[in-house]
């Protein structure tokens, strides 16, 4: 019964992310040292440049920058801003014209797809303004 | 806005003059926090009312950082009061002890809570010691790296399989809880150049900090109040997180994630005096779905978010008698499972396994 039992979660458990996902090792070869540019249903969303030890500095094209970091979890590839406490998790999946990106946390988020990148660091406007 | 700072500050008001005065005070703290909220919930309209989400609340953050400083000093306040040489008779420190524990769980959590989500550092790390200074620090990062990534799936310690009483799930999760956040913080500082100081040093070193000062206030029976106060305090948020995501788990997608978090994923509450008291928490499923917005202005729609079929306290009251809290629940979890849930035994073995 145990054995039944058991068998029974392992059936339940999580099968393994399919192919083409992203894990961090590939995510991180991908974009470390580029800055990466975003669109969304058809209009620019934002940017983000790749640094090394996986700093990330995010803009939605509006001048101004967030610092942050990212990490791996259960797949997931999660990024932490200096001003946004809450991890935001994305799948990233690597397709003919690019990496598409999936926000895990709001079912209402659309996809994120790359639109260019480049190996110019992001412009942001002036000293950065703490809180 | 005036509801959420005038039912709170009162609280604090109350257990102020009973830890201070004793007499009637004790009493009147408890019952407040208490019998009161019952009362006011059942004679005030349910507000389902929403405040606009766009609209900036500015006294929202002020009321928070009052009742986060009004926290350290009634906890100071109350272990003298209970463990030390106050002069309160026996039934006025337990009292005492009883009415503050539940501002400790029912205020400052929710306070500490909203503050760990807040953008700026400096009010972060006021949650934190928040929590730090009820000995569980380490809620402030299970919380935001577990909790809300993980919530309502088997990775989540903190989300209840349907099925699991609440005496087993408080067992459980005081450990997972710490070893989950202590594994999110280790990955997450893995590759930092700079990572700067563990915040589980903060953690465990401002508890021992906390328990040092409850030594010096009142001696041993101050740090027995202070134990005696902050475990109570631990237990009502286990308790919160049991009643908001008891048995609730994401579907399982074709790829093998779960489904992104949506608003089927909390209970909420829409009872207005206890939703003041404690800054809108019951209003749960918006928190996970938009963490970022302030606490007066989180939506509550019965129509898309499961609802709790009374206040959040009474069911906490109620999970305490889990056959009474199984036969409220199970159907009510049943409605709003996706088709394709496996049965509860399994479940509840597959979250063991983990």
């Amino acid at each position: 019964m145990r054995k039944a039992l058991l068998s029974l979660c392992l059936l339940t458990l999580p099968l393994p992310a399919s192919a083409d996902v992203m894990d961090a090792g590939e995510f991180e070869a991908y974009t470390k040292g580029k800055t990466f540019y975003y669109g969304s249903r058809g209009e620019p969303y934002g940017a983000e440049e790749y640094l090394a030890n996986r700093r990330v500095r995010w803009t939605f094209l509006d001048g101004k920058c967030q610092e942050g970091v990212w990490y791996e979890d259960d797949g997931l590839i999660c990024f932490v801003y200096d001003n946004q406490p809450d991890p935001q998790c994305w799948s990233f999946t690597r397709r003919s014209g690019g990496l598409i990106a999936q926000f895990e946390n709001d079912p209402a988020q659309t996809e994120l797809y790359e639109v260019r990148q480049t190996d110019e660091p992001l412009m942001c406007m002036g000293p950065d303004v703490g809180v | 806005m005036l509801l959420f700072a005038g039912v709170t500050v009162t609280a604090f008001v109350l257990v102020g003059l009973a830890a201070l005065v004793g007499g009637a005070w004790p009493w009147l703290a408890a019952l407040y926090l208490t019998g009161f909220v019952f009362l006011l919930d059942r004679l005030m309209p349910d507000t389902i009312a929403n405040a606009d989400p766009d609209t900036e609340f500015p006294a929202a953050a002020p009321l928070l950082v009052t009742l986060g400083l009004a926290h350290f000093a009634l906890l100071a306040l109350a272990t003298w009061a209970v463990g030390g040489p106050s002069g309160l008779a026996p039934a006025e420190r337990v009292l005492t002890a009883l009415a503050s524990g539940l501002v400790f769980g029912q205020i400052s959590h929710p306070v500490a809570h909203e503050l760990i989500h807040k953008p700026s550092r400096l009010l972060r790390h006021l949650g934190r010691w928040m929590y730090t200074t009820l000995l569980v620090g380490h809620h402030a990062s299970a919380h935001l790296l577990v909790h809300h990534v993980h919530v309502a799936s088997a990775a989540d310690p903190n989300s209840a399989p349907r099925g699991e009483n609440f005496y087993r799930f408080a067992l459980r999760v005081g450990r997972q809880s710490f070893l989950a956040g202590l594994r999110a913080e280790n990955r997450r500082r893995r590759n930092a150049s700079t990572p700067g100081l563990h915040p589980y040093v903060t953690y465990v070193g401002g508890a021992l900090a906390t328990m040092a000062a409850a030594l010096l206030i009142a001696g041993p029976t101050g740090l027995a109040a202070l134990l005696a106060m902050a475990i109570y305090a631990q237990l009502q948020i286990l308790m919160s997180d049991y009643v908001q995501h008891y048995g609730l788990r994401r579907a399982t997608l074709p790829n093998g994630k779960p489904e992104p978090v949506g608003p089927r994923h909390s209970w909420n509450a829409p009872q207005a005096f206890s939703s003041a008291l404690t800054v809108n928490a019951p209003r749960h499923s918006d928190h996970h779905v938009t963490p970022s917005r302030a606490y007066p202005a989180l939506q509550l729609d019965p129509g898309t978010m499961p609802c709790l079929p009374r206040s959040l306290p009474v069911m906490a009251a109620i999970a305490m008698v889990p056959p009474l809290w199984f036969r409220m629940m199970n159907p009510r979890c049943d409605r709003w499972q996706p088709v394709d849930a496996t049965s509860p035994e399994t479940r509840a073995d597959a979250v063991e396994i983990v």
